[in-house]
């Protein structure tokens, strides 16, 4: 550190480059719709939220869709009313608009965001791998009540992840954050304990079967409707739990998948480990 | 005054976000801190990216919140393809930290510093 | 009337990441993180999207913390002498 720049230039001219950043974002921004200038008519989203893409398709195939002189299209597409708790057999009958395009119309995608999040837990596991090393002799031992209570609200706090993931086609959330909900109870074991390490087998069976189930599923579809991760089942009446088809399998397999690889994640992070190879 | 507070100000706190965390990355020499900054910038994109998706008058895009997400074929929902978009980025976010945080702690093993200025005087 | 509470908590939010900028302790740092998460959790909810309010609440305030203090116990000798 000898020929060093000094600290002030370096803070002022981080300065300069953020404010020309911020003034350069501030000119992209005034262009931008914002408050009462966005409408959601003119955007593709319409026809998530009205659950018609097969019959814009339809249109688009056909060739109507640009016949009339390119007027805002997705408006033309016929429209019908939705009920809750009456319409039945909808093109996904999911009552969360999110999750029908995160699982149904956007199902793909989502399996690459897996996949990335499989190789970034596989990363941290392969750099912190090595002979686990016994804990020394910890000066504090969490008492007995933290013991006693990080058990008893791992039941509850499981329980609650399960819900978030099997509701997620009616109510706010899914699999990702109730594999989250999931991996922070296990945390809380951690805590609870010195030395605690969770079955280790388990969450490798748990994680590779539910990636396999995702994997399964769509190839199920490919058979049967002739689309990758097409719905096969029936969608039933929108707001009902037996609803939206396959929409409910997938999330659960998501959310083993995701509260497992957290839950590893944590454990590698968690342990002291000494380094055999080099 | 409302009418200015819902045009601007979650672009302006997205905004601060991102020139906060871009100060940081760009002037602190610790790589926990750099580490910090990035994810601070996470934050702020995807509140940027919520935020063009509401207005003032948009309702939760669920069924079951209201049955008229669409009045007369109009729809007054949010939009929920960002919001799609923002919950998986989220994830992502926490895998891609826990990866750079145990190349930090293998750094940390290697060199016994943390300052990337010492660690590129011990390359040399 | 909610746009109100939205300005508090976004000047909050400002407050917070600038304490993590200026802040010459690591942890507090890392603390200071984890409530600009919470912050932008609430911004979610305010801006109509429960299901990133959730997630955000869950992985960005909760896990992320959680894992950058474990991480930093690992390198605790390291740091102590780094900072300034």
């Amino acid at each position: 550190m000898k020929n060093d720049t000094p600290k002030v230039f370096k803070s002022i001219f981080a300065l300069f480059v953020v404010a020309i950043f911020m003034i350069g974002l501030f000119y992209a921004f005034v262009s931008m719709p914002k408050g009462w200038g966005v409408n959601v008519n003119n955007r593709v989203s319409r026809l998530y939220i009205l659950k018609n893409v097969r019959t814009a398709t339809r249109l688009l195939d056909s060739g109507k869709f640009f016949a009339k002189g390119m007027k805002p299209l997705r408006a033309e597409v016929p429209y019908k009313p939705i009920k809750f708790k009456k319409t039945a057999n909808l093109e996904d009958g999911a009552a969360n608009v999110v999750t029908s395009i995160v699982v149904d119309y956007r199902g793909f995608d989502t399996l690459g965001e897996v996949t990335v999040l499989f190789l970034a837990a596989s990363g941290v596991m392969m750099l912190l791998f090595g002979k686990r090393v016994k804990p020394k002799r910890k000066k504090t031992e969490p008492s007995l009540i933290m013991y006693v209570g990080t058990r008893i609200a791992f039941a509850v706090i499981f329980l609650f992840g399960i819900y978030i993931f099997v509701h997620g086609h009616l109510t706010p959330g899914g699999g990702f954050p109730g594999g989250a909900v999931i991996a922070s109870g296990i945390l809380g074991l951690f805590l609870g304990r010195n030395g605690y390490t969770p079955n280790h087998a388990g969450l490798k069976v748990f994680e590779s079967l539910s990636g396999i189930a995702f994997v399964i599923i769509g190839l199920i579809g490919l058979f049967s409707v002739k689309s990758f991760l097409a719905n096969f089942l029936p969608t039933g009446i929108i707001g009902n739990l037996y609803s939206a088809g396959f929409i409910s399998l997938i999330y659960i397999a998501i959310g083993m998948k995701v509260g497992s690889e957290l839950a590893a994640v944590v454990d590698s992070m968690i342990g002291d480990t000494k380094e055999e190879w080099s | 005054m409302q009418v200015f507070l819902q045009n601007w100000i979650y672009l302006i706190a997205s905004v601060s976000l991102i020139g906060v965390g871009l100060y940081i990355v760009l002037t602190k020499e610790n790589i926990f801190r750099i580490i910090v900054g990035l994810n601070i910038i996470e934050s702020g994109t995807n509140l940027f990216m919520i935020a063009i998706a509401w207005h003032p008058k948009a309702v939760m895009p669920i069924y079951t919140a209201t049955d008229h997400l669409a009045v007369n074929g109009k729809v007054i929902a949010a939009d929920p393809l960002p919001q799609s978009l923002v919950l998986t980025a989220i994830v992502i976010g926490l895998g891609t930290t826990a990866l750079a945080l145990a190349i930090g702690v293998k750094i940390f093993e290697k060199y016994g510093t943390l300052d990337v200025r010492k660690i590129k005087e011990a390359e040399k | 009337m909610i746009i109100y509470v939205a300005t508090i908590v976004v000047i909050v939010i400002i407050i917070t990441s600038l304490i993590a900028v200026f802040s010459k302790k690591l942890l507090s740092s890392i603390i200071s993180m984890g409530l600009v998460s919470l912050g932008v959790s609430g911004l979610f909810f305010f801006l109509q999207a429960p299901d990133v309010a959730i997630t955000e609440a869950a992985i960005g305030a909760g896990l992320s913390t959680a894992i950058f203090v474990i991480a930093l116990k690992k390198v605790k000798k390291g740091e102590t002498k780094d900072e300034e």
